[in-house]
């Protein structure tokens, strides 16, 4: 089966929701595995770098893309990369990690693997001026990294923010580098004879020697000397750019997904909610061209974690940041008008004690108005599916993930690590809350002959303290009930024969009746399950 | 005005700013350009309206050397976003002895901010006042304090009232929109008149009010624009708002 077939069938949850729009009867599942690997690793042409222009992308975030994409009066469209149980597969994408098997605290602690670097290092390259000095260096075993600073004014927070951020979107699923907090003494850095700087317009110019005091002047020292820094190994490959918000590259015949419609890229909007990636644009993410089994091709990465956590609020002096986008046509509309009547959410926004921290909490996150700083259309498009697919990966982080994590960042005060984790926790729930108990959160479903079984994520995750599972007829008549068991585990009995069977499926919280969702299976000695639609048309 | 220089002393520090200085402006005015202007408006210019004989310095255009003393306490939290504090600037002084020209010339202004709340809504309140003493036909009329434009009486045009003494009072309200812009609502009042006791006829004062936008960032304000309504609809586009001495003090 070629890859396409495989996206075809990846597909046909999607297509069966529209089939049913259509006409009366139930949608169908081909009777075949479900698909948990797209191959997108073909070889290809070696691809244009995607250049990333600052200027034209805000334009076009801010100003003159909205505008062409209000006049086009879109119709929603549900990711069109999930597999018939609503899932994500592997791909140069995304690979499936604590959503689908045990992750363990030293897993997340490795992350992508790698660690510092080991000096002395050469430095290669410098970008001095601007918020985000740094240099890229080679270090004594020959490995590559990309050395950043954290500033007077919040130290600790970009590279703990950085270094944590990054190994809780590792475990997720996505593409990282390998990002560590490191001591760097003055004298272990040396520049090489061939040394260049890029200023702050990105213009490059040869080194004089004298970029590593400009570079290390709004950095902040430590008592021993050092300076905090945070190493990020580049990446394997040639780098070809960030991932355009939307659309495909033309000259990647593996991205056949428009990136609006991908899943993990809408999905995304969860987990930056979570970790406050507000910074979330085209320049933190990173197309490389690899070589892998004798292949070339494009694998896609997310990259620069600083911004996270408060990181981007602190650097940028924002407490919008969060809640509105940097121009909020919306929000700053309704401002406009309400003359200052309007308190609007941030402005009781509280900062934590700790510089390291900033304005992160969670007493004013919502999750349903959180908001990046750049529009970021992906996001525009995320719907209750994909947000739904997102937060049952955030549910299943639990304290002993987030404290390795959280350890990883090194932060000088205990208590302000503790209060991350809390955070983190807090923040973790309330997402359960607004995408998970809104909806029928039936999940991890097995099926054996006579019964199908499966978990209720909200009592799972102790969202909720009891429910019940209901089976309904094609009016909502209750045909069967069955109650969750308090870890959320729950079984309805299924018919012996082999028949093509289509199960509504609800929820029950008390009185509170959720929409249902639909298991599709086949029962008999081989019962297997076919196919999941969560949102009936 | 054909020059302003000056030079003076900072006393205290930002936020608690104190300046004593002494400016000189030199002034060669020729209304040459304004007898002979076509107004396309409809409005009628000054040589219509008045015998510009009679007014001192204007046909044959005045050149005058003046000299002032300067005073400004500065104790805004922010000059951007302001939040609290006043900005006083006053001065004094006046003509140095030359041709048929004499006369003093003195002034205030004193906006004061106040925080309604969290230092984002702002209630302005401020005061300005401007007079020159002598005989009428010693006092140049282009050094006639004058009302009109985004400074000095908004909802009118640009210098549209002159005489021996002005007023003007200022209620503004300020509150967040976007971290680089703040929205305004403004009520401005004033009146030009040739003595004190004409001056506080209230009756006689001219109202102007409206709304506008303050593009700022937290140390500095930009640019305002304002849309204001008078004896007309005018806008102001002005980098010095609320400012009626604007380049006094910075000529320190």
């Amino acid at each position: 089966m070629t890859w396409l077939h495989h996206l075809l069938q990846a597909g046909v949850a999607a297509t069966a929701l529209m089939l049913l729009g259509g006409c009366a009867h139930a949608p169908r599942f081909k009777d075949q595995a479900v698909v948990w690997r797209v191959d997108d690793a073909h070889p290809i042409a070696e691809p244009e770098e995607n250049e990333y222009l600052k200027l034209q992308y805000f334009a076009d975030v801010f100003f003159m893309r909205r505008l062409d994409r209000a006049l086009e009066l879109r119709d929603h469209e549900p990711a069109r990369n999930s597999n018939a149980l609503d899932e994500v597969p592997d791909s140069t994408w995304f690979q499936n990690r604590i959503g689908h098997r045990a992750v363990s605290a030293e897993e997340i602690r490795r992350g992508a693997g790698g660690g510092p670097p080991q000096p002395p290092l050469t430095i290669n390259g410098a970008k001095v001026g601007g918020g985000n000095a740094g240099f890229t260096v080679t270090d004594a075993a020959k490995r590559k990294f990309l050395i950043k600073f954290d500033r007077h004014e919040d130290p600790e927070m970009q590279t703990g923010g950085g270094a944590i951020v990054v190994r809780l979107f590792w475990a997720m699923g996505y593409n990282v580098p390998s990002d560590n907090v490191f001591n760097l003494k003055r004298e272990h850095l040396v520049f090489a004879k061939d040394a260049s700087y890029k200023d702050d317009l990105g213009h490059k110019h040869p080194s004089t020697g004298t970029e590593l005091e400009a570079a290390l002047a709004p950095s902040p020292r430590l008592p021993d000397g050092t300076y905090r820094a945070l190493a990020s190994e580049l990446l394997p490959g040639k780098p070809k750019g960030g991932w355009m918000p939307e659309g495909v590259r033309g000259d990647d015949v593996n991205d056949r997904v428009p990136h609006e419609h991908r899943r993990e890229v809408r999905g995304l909007r969860v987990f930056a909610a979570w970790l406050g990636h507000t910074d979330m644009k085209q320049d933190t993410t990173l197309d490389m061209y690899v070589e892998e089994g004798g292949h070339r091709f494009l694998r896609h990465y997310l990259i620069d974690f600083g911004e996270t956590l408060g990181g981007h609020a602190g650097e940028k002096n924002r407490d919008e940041d969060g809640y509105e986008h940097f121009w909020d046509w919306e929000n700053q509309g309704k401002a406009t008008l309400a003359l200052g009547l309007w308190k609007r959410p941030w402005e009781s926004r509280e900062k934590t004690p700790w510089l390291s921290i900033g304005a992160f909490g969670s007493r004013d996150f919502d999750p349903l108005t959180w908001r990046e700083a750049y529009p970021y259309f992906p996001f525009f498009e995320a719907d209750e599916g994909d947000a739904y697919w997102a937060t049952k990966i955030v549910m299943r982080f639990e304290r002993r993930h987030l404290e390795a994590a959280v350890a990883m960042g090194q932060l000088g005060q205990p208590e302000a690590s503790r209060y991350l984790v809390d955070t983190l926790l807090e923040r973790q729930r309330k997402l359960g809350l607004a995408y998970l108990e809104t909806v029928t959160p039936l999940d991890e479903l097995t099926i054996t002959p006579g019964a199908l079984c499966g978990v209720d994520l909200g009592v799972r995750f102790k969202l909720a303290s009891s429910g019940a599972v209901v089976r309904l007829g094609p009016h909502d008549e209750v045909l069967d009930r069955v109650s969750v068991a308090p870890d959320g585990g729950f079984c309805v009995t299924i018919p012996a024969d082999e028949a093509y069977t289509v199960y509504r499926l609800s929820t029950r919280r008390g009185r509170d009746e959720r929409r249902a969702m639909q298991v599709h299976f086949k029962g008999g000695p081989a019962a297997r399950i076919l196919g999941v639609i969560r949102r009936e048309p | 005005m054909l020059a302003l220089a000056g030079m003076g002393y900072t006393i205290g520090r930002p936020g608690g700013l104190t300046l004593f200085g002494v400016t000189g402006i030199l002034n060669h005015r020729d209304f040459e350009g304004a007898r002979k202007a076509n107004l396309t408006t409809g409005e009628l210019s000054t040589s219509q309206v008045y015998d510009t004989s009679r007014l001192p310095g204007f046909d044959d255009g005045s050149r005058t050397l003046e000299l002032n003393g300067n005073l400004v306490v500065d104790t805004r939290d922010a000059e951007g976003a302001t939040g609290s504090g006043v900005y006083l600037e006053a001065f004094g002084g006046g003509l140095a002895p030359q041709h048929d020209y004499h006369f003093a010339h003195y002034g205030a202004e004193l906006p004061g901010y106040i925080d309604l709340y969290h230092r984002t809504r702002v209630l302005v309140l401020r005061v300005a006042h401007e007079a020159v003493t002598g005989k009428d036909e010693n006092i140049p009329f282009a050094d006639l304090p004058r009302l009109g434009g985004p400074s000095r009486l908004r909802g009118y045009t640009l210098d549209r009232f002159r005489d021996k003494t002005t007023a003007v009072a200022t209620v503004e309200y300020h509150y967040p929109i976007h971290e680089l812009i703040a929205g305004s609502l403004f009520l401005d009042a004033g009146r030009a008149a040739p003595t004190y006791k004409s001056l506080f006829e209230l009756d006689q004062w001219r109202v102007g009010g409206g709304v506008g936008l303050i593009i700022r960032s937290k140390t500095s304000v930009l640019f305002t624009l304002d849309v204001a309504y008078g004896d007309g609809v005018n806008v102001y586009f002005t980098t010095d708002p609320l400012r009626a001495f604007a380049g006094r003090s910075e000529q320190l």
